[in-house]
């Protein structure tokens, strides 16, 4: 935790992609076990700024916080602070040359150090979890979207992290697999895992979310309880944007 | 998975007697001329008889030499097998198959392209589509078999194609293969492991790791591979004092040259791998090396696997190269083996077996690329396991 009790904070979050400014100055800070929904306009920055959280896009200006220690800090090891921060992406991005446990016992063993056997007692409760245990020796291609989906989520659990980042993990999905994953993710708010979620969800975010951000032209232009936001949104942009997709 | 025996309908429709007489009328005016010349040769080859006779009056096939006041006739290497060939094609039996080939391949090019367009299904207009193709090989093949008898016949069989004068240097040739495909092999292998190190430095952000690797790598891609070897072998080799022999200099060379290439291939695999992958291996804590180990590279391998194995077959061609290094008689390859029976021999037979020795080699290879390219396309992940 860092000294405010938060487990995430960005400070003055500035990210220029060459002469695009993308995110002009981002301030907040993640409680644990807040499941953050994050909305927005296509193009509003809501996935830059998710990534600038592990750094797989590092902020041009500002610093981030995880769990006590500047991770923007260039000594800091960014290869061990992620390994706290699991993060699902819309595309899925399993390793289609590995079968699905070994997608998720790779970094046990590499990352981790855990021996071969631990690695695959921990893959198979993970795999349970996500009601997938029947398809460990599947390979990503023979799987549908949604499952795939589920092996990412369980590959990212499998570390332990202390946040989850979901980036739009249901965007790519036909429309009958997308309840599975979010079941998924529910059972996991649920649990009390403290997640960041970029999604086009409304439903979800409603329902699971306990708190909202609508991010438009790279700054956050509400922050509060989904319900309030949606009855109520005090952002004309934001009144619009949901006029849209409510 | 239950697989169910069905097949898609066949839609092609049925045939007539034009569309289908048309096909067999191309079909068979090629053989007649490739078939029929084939057996022709056979024929004369089996019965031709020995030296005598209608051969005595082919010029070129005797040797005159005064010995004392009478000049001796005396029959060239393998003047039976020339003379054979050479009546072969000089015979009534090659004049009328080759006549009967142009004008029955002639009337299914012209009936073909003539009515393709009326035809009522679509097998019958690919019947007619494919007579008349087949008309014109038949047609553009005996008219090049006529001009070709015309001219010197004898010489040309003689020079390139006169087996008895390859009769003692089979062995010669094999170990010429074994030399070649060691050559070969090594190359690879030694241009395998130096391309992959180059290429995964050609990827790194950085410039001062980038640098090196690339001026390697336009260096070796953008002087010949001849230069290379004889600088190497005539150069290097004694400014450092290297105490190598041709055959290993040539190793080196192909592996320094085999890797420049190789080290593109794979920069183009591995970039091709979509970077979401990059992103899932790094973000599960993986360094940047471990990231492009256990979860790039392999990936990337599977694709190149299709042009590394044309760039082996290319590196077999280049082999022959080493002929410039001068090799003594152990070190022989292929083209080095038909290079000293020809000038032993003054016959050039030697280099249509060269050709053919290494089309043993390369077409098996060739066809094997083809089919795993095919695999790859087709989706099934893995070629034997990998």
């Amino acid at each position: 935790m860092n000294e405010d009790g938060s487990l995430v904070r960005l400070e003055e979050i500035h990210k220029w992609f060459h002469d695009l400014h993308v995110l002009k100055g981002i301030d907040f800070a993640v409680d644990p076990k807040q499941v953050v929904v994050l909305i927005g306009p296509s193009g509003s920055g809501k996935s830059t700024l998710l990534r600038c959280i592990n750094l797989l896009e590092e902020p041009t200006q500002g610093s981030v916080w995880f769990d006590g220690t500047e991770i923007t800090d260039i000594r800091t090891d960014v290869n061990k602070v992620r390994t706290g921060i699991g993060i699902v992406f819309q595309a899925f991005n399993l390793f289609p040359h590995k079968t699905a446990i070994d997608n998720i016992t790779l970094a046990l063993e590499k990352v981790l150090h855990l021996s071969s056997d631990e690695a695959h007692e921990r893959a198979i409760e993970e795999l349970k979890h996500v009601g997938l245990e029947h398809k460990a020796n599947a390979h990503p291609g023979q799987l549908s979207g949604g499952q795939q989906q589920r092996i990412a989520i369980a590959r990212a659990l499998a570390m332990r992290p202390q946040l989850m980042l979901f980036d739009e993990v249901t965007s790519a999905l036909d429309p009958e697999l997308v309840k599975e994953v979010l079941d998924t993710m529910k059972d996991l708010a649920t649990q009390g895992m403290t997640m960041v979620v970029v999604t086009h969800e409304m439903g979800f975010a409603r329902e699971v979310g306990n708190r909202l951000l609508f991010m438009d032209d790279g700054k956050i232009l509400e922050d509060g309880a989904p319900q309030e936001i949606f009855d109520n949104p005090s952002d004309d942009r934001c009144r619009d944007f949901l006029s849209h997709v409510l | 998975m239950s697989q169910v025996a069905e097949k898609a309908p066949d839609v092609r429709g049925g045939t007539a007697p034009l569309p289908a007489g048309t096909l067999a009328a191309g079909a068979s005016a090629l053989a007649l001329v490739v078939i029929g010349t084939l057996a022709v040769q056979i024929g004369y080859a089996v019965a031709g008889g020995t030296l005598s006779g209608s051969c005595r009056s082919i010029p070129g096939l005797f040797s005159s030499k005064p010995v004392g006041t009478k000049i001796v006739h005396k029959p060239i290497v393998g003047a039976e097998g020339v003379c054979h060939v050479v009546q072969g094609f000089q015979s009534g039996w090659e004049t009328a198959l080759l006549l009967a080939g142009l004008l029955i391949g002639a009337s299914a090019i012209a009936i073909g392209f003539w009515r393709y367009r009326t035809m009522p299904s679509k097998r019958m207009r690919e019947q007619m589509i494919a007579g008349a193709v087949l008309g014109i090989q038949a047609v553009v093949l005996s008219a090049l078999l006529f001009w070709f008898r015309r001219g010197a016949l004898t010489t040309f069989v003689n020079n390139f194609f006169n087996v008895e004068a390859l009769h003692g240097y089979y062995g010669a040739f094999v170990h010429g293969a074994v030399i070649t495909l060691f050559l070969a092999f090594g190359g690879e292998v030694g241009g395998i492991i130096i391309g992959l190190t180059l290429s995964v430095f050609t990827l790194s952000n950085r410039r001062s790791v980038r640098a090196p690797a690339r001026a390697y790598i336009n260096f070796f891609r953008g002087t010949p591979l001849i230069w290379q070897l004889l600088f190497f072998y005539f150069g290097l080799a004694f400014a450092f004092r290297l105490n190598l022999s041709t055959l290993q200099t040539a190793l080196i060379v192909f592996s320094l040259n085999t890797g420049a290439y190789s080290a593109e291939v794979f920069r183009a695999g591995i970039q091709s791998i979509e970077r979401g992958q990059m992103e899932a291996a790094r973000s599960l804590g993986m360094t940047y090396l471990q990231a492009m180990r256990y979860a790039i590279v392999p990936q990337g391998i599977r694709r190149v696997i299709p042009p590394l194995m044309n760039e082996f077959v290319i590196l077999i061609k280049d082999t022959a190269l080493i002929t410039v290094l001068g090799l003594e008689l152990g070190q022989r390859d292929i083209l080095d083996v038909a290079r000293s029976g020809v000038s032993d021999t003054f016959n050039g037979t030697f280099w249509i077996a060269a050709a053919a020795g290494y089309l043993i080699i390369t077409i098996p290879l060739i066809r094997l690329v083809n089919a795993v390219e095919q695999r790859l396309r087709s989706g099934l992940t893995g070629i034997v396991g990998l």
